[in-house]
């Protein structure tokens, strides 16, 4: 028995598995057993009466049992605190966290949503507006294109309707167009040109015809020329033969004068050839 | 003036200016709509990172400071205490860096200045929870000590006072005071001794 109360005795549970509020069945026990305990000295102190020895040392565990009980009742009343203090640690705990989370929850994912919605909406606005701009920029482009490329091209055709025309000869046509642009300027101008190009024509026409007549005259001229030029070449003809007899005479003459000369140095000489001899 | 009046390169001016000056409108909406996304990216950003903070500057070190807080509570021991300590100091820290992050947000300005008078709670209630360990643990002593004095004197009473009387008796065969050192010896061992034994039971 000894061994076995030592045993027991020794054999301590941690001191946190011991509380009042969660072991309220252990404490109602270390109750009944306190009473027990305190039944079963009062039971032996009584038995003890006249033992002076013994009823001192009934005195003494009663002392010791008082001391216990009142340890009990403290250490209870700790584990109580205790509690209330874990209780409201944990309390603490789950209100840092609750308040955390509330302000995750109320504020920073609402904000977070909110910019992540007001990108989405911008985003998409963006697109829509960018659509529409670049549709409208369509169509306004055609159109303008349109537009000018008519106002340009269809003025152009009538132009070169009115070159071809004036190419193949017809001067008569007339650019009618009414417009002071580039291409006013130039329709008038070609109008202008074709208006030059058709006096010019007539000019050369009646110069022409100027022309041809005094050709007329000229070949006439020319054939009363040619005439005349024949009737000199026999004249000429008759002058040739006529001077080819006078050169003859004169050829004739010539050698008779040399001979007259001849002579007429040989006298000389007998002349001299008689003075000397004289 | 009519259109056929306006000169050509008039025309292509206007014509190439609308266009221009469409292109410049898209350009703009889309300047403006890039900017306004890049804000918003930017609001997003800030107040993710005001979130991943919170999360793991707070939150995370509340977590760990709970833990921490249970262990600390499960065994008492200096390790645990000084780990809390440690995960408070994580979640003064955090809650410094979020507070600066926070600065001119007024509705979280208000939650953080609760987290930290929580915290400080919260300090303060590990600091009570501390001593109160301690006096549960130097009660839990005392408790012990009385515990095994009671037994101790009970035993010691049985052997040097009981067991040599009772011996005595049957030595002397008087009835009489074998059957009360009898009585005696076994209410204090059924009635006291026993009991004592089943409190310290009770107690644990």
């Amino acid at each position: 028995m000894k061994e076995s109360s030592r045993i027991l005795f020794y054999f301590k549970w941690p001191a946190h598995d011991y509380s009042a509020k969660s072991n309220q069945g252990q404490w109602d026990l270390f109750q009944s057993q306190l009473n027990a305990a305190q039944e079963g000295l009062n039971e032996w102190t009584q038995l003890l009466q006249g033992e002076n020895l013994m009823l001192q040392a009934a005195t003494t565990i009663q002392n010791e049992l008082d001391e216990f009980k009142s340890l009990g009742d403290q250490y209870n009343q700790s584990v109580v605190a205790g509690m209330a203090l874990e209780n409201k640690l944990i309390e603490s705990t789950g209100s840092l966290i609750a308040a955390l989370e509330k302000a995750m929850e109320d504020v920073i994912d609402p904000a977070k949503t909110s910019a992540m919605e007001a990108v989405a909406s911008v985003r998409q606005n963006a697109v829509i507006v960018l659509f529409i701009c670049a549709l409208v920029a369509l169509i306004c482009g055609a159109l303008i294109s349109t537009v000018i490329s008519r106002g340009i091209c269809g003025s152009l055709r009538i132009g070169v309707d009115f070159s071809k025309a004036v190419a193949k000869g017809d001067l008569t046509q007339k650019i009618d167009l009414d417009q002071k642009d580039e291409i006013g300027d130039l329709a008038n101008a070609l109008n202008e040109m074709a208006s030059n190009l058709n006096e010019i024509i007539q000019n050369i026409q009646e110069s022409a015809s100027q022309v041809a007549s005094s050709s007329e005259e000229l070949s006439s001229s020319s054939q009363n020329l040619a005439n005349a030029a024949t009737e000199q070449a026999a004249s000429l003809e008759e002058t040739s033969a006529s001077i080819e007899q006078l050169s003859s005479s004169v050829e004739q003459n010539s050698s008779n004068s040399s001979r007259a000369n001849e002579v007429t140095l040989k006298a000389n000489k007998e002349v001299e050839i008689g003075g000397k001899q004289l | 003036m009519r259109c056929k009046d306006i000169k050509i390169g008039k025309k292509l001016s206007i014509g190439f200016g609308f266009v221009l000056l469409l292109m410049l409108l898209m350009g703009l909406v889309g300047y403006q709509a890039l900017s306004r996304v890049s804000a918003n990216m930017d609001l997003y950003a800030e107040w993710g990172e005001i979130d991943m903070v919170m999360n793991e500057g707070v939150i995370q070190n509340v977590m760990k400071l709970e833990t921490s807080a249970v262990a600390y509570v499960y065994d008492g021991s200096e390790t645990n205490w000084n780990q809390l300590q440690i995960s408070i100091a994580g979640c003064e820290s955090g809650l410094v860096e979020w507070n600066q992050l926070i600065s001119d947000r007024e509705e979280l300005v208000k939650v953080a200045s609760d987290v930290g008078a929580l915290l400080q709670d919260y300090k303060t209630y590990a600091g009570q929870f501390q001593s109160n360990h301690k006096l549960r643990k130097d009660l839990l002593n005392r408790w012990d000590t009385s515990a095994k004095n009671s037994l101790a004197t009970l035993l010691n009473t049985m052997e040097n006072v009981i067991d040599p009387v009772k011996e005595k008796a049957e030595t002397s065969q008087l009835l009489t005071d074998m059957v009360k050192w009898g009585e005696i010896d076994m209410v204090m061992n059924e009635g006291v001794i026993q009991n004592i034994i089943l409190l310290q039971m009770a107690r644990s």
